[in-house]
Order: C-alpha cells, then structure tokens, then sequence
C-alpha cells in the first residue's frame, strides 16, 4: 500500500519538477490541473459539460445494449437464424467504429444524436457477443432438466438461461461503459459545442494545455466511477454465485 | 482475473446444424448480403444528401484506385497504425515480463496499470497534437499509448495465469528467472498477447484515423474529413469503406499469423479471451 502511495507521489512529482524545468505552459503540472478543476467545478462549467457527456453515453449504452441482451435470447431458439447473421454481426462488430464518427454526424448532425447513435453502436456489438456466449454456455442438463418438469420458454430464460449468462453480460458491460464514455468523448472531439470532448478540443485549440489536462482527468474519473459502480452492481447481483470467473482460461 | 482484460475477440461459434442445411445457410447468407445492398441503395434514393449508395462508392474507391491517391493515404494511416503498435505493443509485451520478476514492483505497478487502462487515450489527442504537431509522431504516439496497455494488461494477466506448480517444477530442475521467463512464462501468455493483439489491432487504426480527423497532412482519416467539410458525402463513404476493408484485412492477415505462431498448442487449448 506504502509503495502504491510513494509511487503515486514521485509520478506528480516528476510531472510537477518538469513542469517547473520545461514551463507551465507546455506540460502543465499536477498543481495547476487541479487548480482548474476546481475553478470549474465552483463555476459550474464542469458539471454541464459532465452531464452532457454522460447523458450521451448513458442513453447510446441502453439504446444498444437492451437490443444486444435481448437478441441472443431470442436467437437461442432459431439455430438456423443465428447460423445466419453470425457472420454479419461478426463484420459489424469489426468495424471501427470511431471511424465512422464523420458518417454519424452526417446523419444525425453534431448534437448529441451522433454521439448516442456512435455510442449504441459500440456497446451493442459487445454486449451481443457477451451474452451470446454466455446462453451458450449454459449447462444444458439444468434446461433438460426444466424442460421435464415443464418449464416454459419464458421460465427458462428467467430461472436459468439469465441468471448463468448474468457475468457474461457485466463482462460486456465492464467493457462497454467505458468505452461508450470515452467513444463519447471522443465524438464531441471530432464536433459538438458542449461535452467534456468539447472542452478537451476547445481547451487544447486555445493552447491551454492546463485545461485540456484537467478535461482529461475529469475523464478519467467519470470512468473510473462508472467502473466502481458497475462492480458493485456486479458483486450485488452475482451475491449468489461462488467465487469464480466466467472465463477462466481452460489452458492456464 | 477477466476483469482486468479490457477488449473481447469474437470468434464464429461452430453453427449446431445438419449437413444438408449447409446449402441453404450459404445461400440464406448471400441473401442477407443482397438485402443489404439493395437497403443501403434504398436508403441512398431516399436520403441523397446523407447517403451515398454502394455504385457511386465503389466508383469512387475505384477512381481513387486509378489515381493512386488511395496508395499514399492507405500508407500514411498504415505507417501510423503500425509504427505506433510496434512501440505500444512492443512495450506491452516485453514490460511485463520485466515487472514480473519483482513481486513488489507488480503489485505497485497493478492498481496504475488499471486506472490507465480506464483513461479515454484517444481524448489525449489534441494534447498530443500540440506536443508532437499535425504531423506522423502525434498519431504514431497517439497509437502507441492506445494499444500499450491493451497488450500491457493482456501479458500481465498471461503471465499471471501461469500455475505456480510448473513455475516450482522448473526451478527445482535448475532453471533461473530468464529461462523461465523465456520457456514457462513467454510460451504461456502467448495465447493472450495474440488476443490482445488481435484487439489492440482495429483500436491503433481508430486512433491513427481519430488523429487525422482532428489535423493531419495525409491518411484515410484527412480524406474523410476533408470530404465531409466539402459536403462530399461520396467522398465520406469510400473513406468509410477503404477503412473497413483495411481493419478487417489487417485482421485476418494478424489471425493467419496468430494460428501460425499458436499452431504447438492443442486444439482444445486454443483459447480466446473474453
């Protein structure tokens, strides 16, 4: 813990020795950064452009990951179906996304639609293939079982088939939340006039590296955040579980 | 342990179906991709001033062929994604076997390499730009710092996942922490630095593409952009398709070589991550 606490300190410190070496102006250094922080949080900067961008991240992840837990379940029962459009999900997961920022803003324009549109896109992906492997990987003596005793289709997805995919999924959504933060992010880079990407662009086009810095760090600890959040969830609805991993290497 | 893992590569699951449907997948496929083709035209009679149907794309990535512009941009963004994955991935992978050998620079080292791995890097962009200017380091770093901490955390875990027994076994028939390292540790986290290889692969092209949307010279990325600021949506989709083609042909070329150097392992355990 001692060493985690000392290693912390001499990074800030040699940022803040090489900043005082090379001048504010070009590295900044950790003081100022949370100088401005501060001075946006008390002005009420921050909080705008943070809302901006979570909204967007918020709303593009429900609006792709919904479809990308429900469409597995559905396709569990049609084999051929999936057989089918496996290798279209396939290309489609393997597009770059963050490429295709410029034609998210032709179609939906520079607010905040392009920006869901880019981030539903993102998570949808991940989410699909998560949880597609995780009905698969659901013992099928437990469904053979409920079958016998006359489980429904709709008891099977909600007393098994959901409950063995569940760590599949928050590994899906351990990877998409920051992801669709940080996609956001980097859409409003590309263009928007608010969000925390915005005050990194605007920030760095004034040559005010101090600003874009703190943009950055107010960044990093959004994701930050969401990821203590999603662990918690996590451990909260997995409480039932014993200890393991949804994907222990089978050759460790 | 998979927490710590921040990327998924997909691979095709064995389709559960009868021989005899083989004939009808491939063609209900080929059906799909028409239906496909025929809404993406669809659309473009639609919406013109949003969407550029397949014909005039594919002409235009033809024209772009003839003229050769398309060699000098596919090679600029080329030359950023692979000088910056051969630092960041280079680093990834020999880092961690450097960190490994002291059991207390590991733990320091883990909580950091966590958070950094949380960092948007590519929001660091326009930082970088200013440091290292419009031209081919910004995005080569810009890469570089996109894809080290992918391969980082990947060998890490890799190396992690090694049985403490075999690790014992070696030492006792005398080997030293470099001959470990090279036969026990390097052989085994190679299934995990080639998925994270796989991964880190599409995100050096996002981000050598990202860098050029914000200011570049040259690249797929200044060419999209430079489209769309003319309102030359056809211009914007054979960018699009051009960086498409790219990603998923540098996927497959990084798969043929991930079988290759995997080829000693047994089927069973040719594993990818999740």
């Amino acid at each position: 813990m001692w060493d985690r606490i000392i290693f912390a300190a001499a990074l800030a410190a040699v940022w803040q020795a090489g900043s005082a070496w090379a001048g504010p102006e070009q590295i900044s250094s950790p003081v100022l950064v949370v100088q401005q922080i501060y001075v946006w949080i008390a002005s009420g900067v921050l909080l705008g452009h943070v809302g901006y961008t979570v909204l967007e991240a918020a709303l593009g992840f429900l609006i792709g990951a919904v479809p990308g837990l429900l469409l597995p379940l559905v396709l569990r029962r049609h084999v051929f179906l999936a057989a089918v459009l496996d290798p279209f999900i396939m290309i489609g997961y393997g597009l770059p996304k963050i490429a295709f920022i410029p034609l998210f803003i032709v179609w939906f324009g520079i607010g905040i639609w392009s920006k869901v549109a880019l981030v539903a896109s993102v998570s949808f992906f991940l989410v699909f293939f998560s949880t597609s492997e995780g009905v698969r990987a659901v013992d099928p003596r437990l469904l053979r079982m409920a079958k016998v005793a006359g489980a429904s289709e709709a008891q099977l997805l909600r007393t098994i088939v959901l409950p063995s995919a569940t760590p599949f999924v928050f590994q899906a959504v351990q990877i998409a939340l920051p992801l669709s933060i940080g996609g956001a992010a980097i859409a409003e880079l590309i263009s928007s006039n608010r969000g925390l990407g915005y005050l990194i662009q605007s920030s760095a086009g004034n040559f005010e590296i101090t600003g874009a810095l703190a943009a950055v760090a107010a960044l990093t600890l959004i994701v930050a955040l969401t990821n203590i959040a999603v662990a918690a969830a996590e451990a909260q609805l997995l409480a039932w579980r014993p200890q393991m991993t949804p994907s222990t290497p089978k050759a460790a | 342990m998979s927490q710590s893992i921040s990327h998924i590569v997909p691979e095709i699951a064995e389709p559960q179906l009868r021989r005899s449907v083989m004939p009808w997948l491939a063609l209900a496929r080929g059906g799909v991709a028409i239906g496909l083709l025929l809404m993406w035209e669809a659309f473009a009679r639609w919406v013109p001033d949003l969407i550029a149907g397949p014909l005039p794309t594919l002409l235009r990535v033809m024209d772009l062929v003839r003229t050769g512009e398309i060699v000098s941009m596919v090679w600029a963004t080329t030359l950023e994604a692979i000088g910056g994955l051969l630092i960041g991935a280079g680093l990834g992978v020999v880092l961690p076997f450097v960190v490994q050998m002291s059991p207390r620079l590991s733990a320091v080292i883990e909580p950091f390499a966590k958070t950094t791995v949380g960092i948007p890097k590519l929001a660091l962009s326009p930082i970088l730009i200013m440091w290292f200017g419009i031209g081919l380091t910004s995005k080569i770093v810009l890469v570089a710092l996109m894809t080290f901490f992918l391969v980082f955390v990947a060998t890490f875990v890799g190396i992690r996942s090694v049985g403490p027994n075999l690790i014992r076994t070696v030492a006792i028939f005398g080997a030293g922490k470099l001959e470990i390292a090279r036969e026990v540790l390097w052989n085994s986290s190679q299934p995990f630095v080639w998925a994270a290889l796989r991964a880190a692969l599409p995100w050096a092209i996002n981000a050598a593409l990202v860098g050029e949307f914000l200011s570049a010279e040259n690249g797929i990325g200044y060419y999209i952009h430079h489209s769309y600021n003319l309102a030359d949506i056809t211009g914007v989709y054979a960018g699009m398709v051009i960086t498409a083609a790219l990603v998923l042909l540098a996927d497959a070329v990084l798969r043929l070589f991930q079988r290759r150097a995997l080829a000693w392992r047994p089927d069973n355990a040719d594993q990818t991550l999740h």
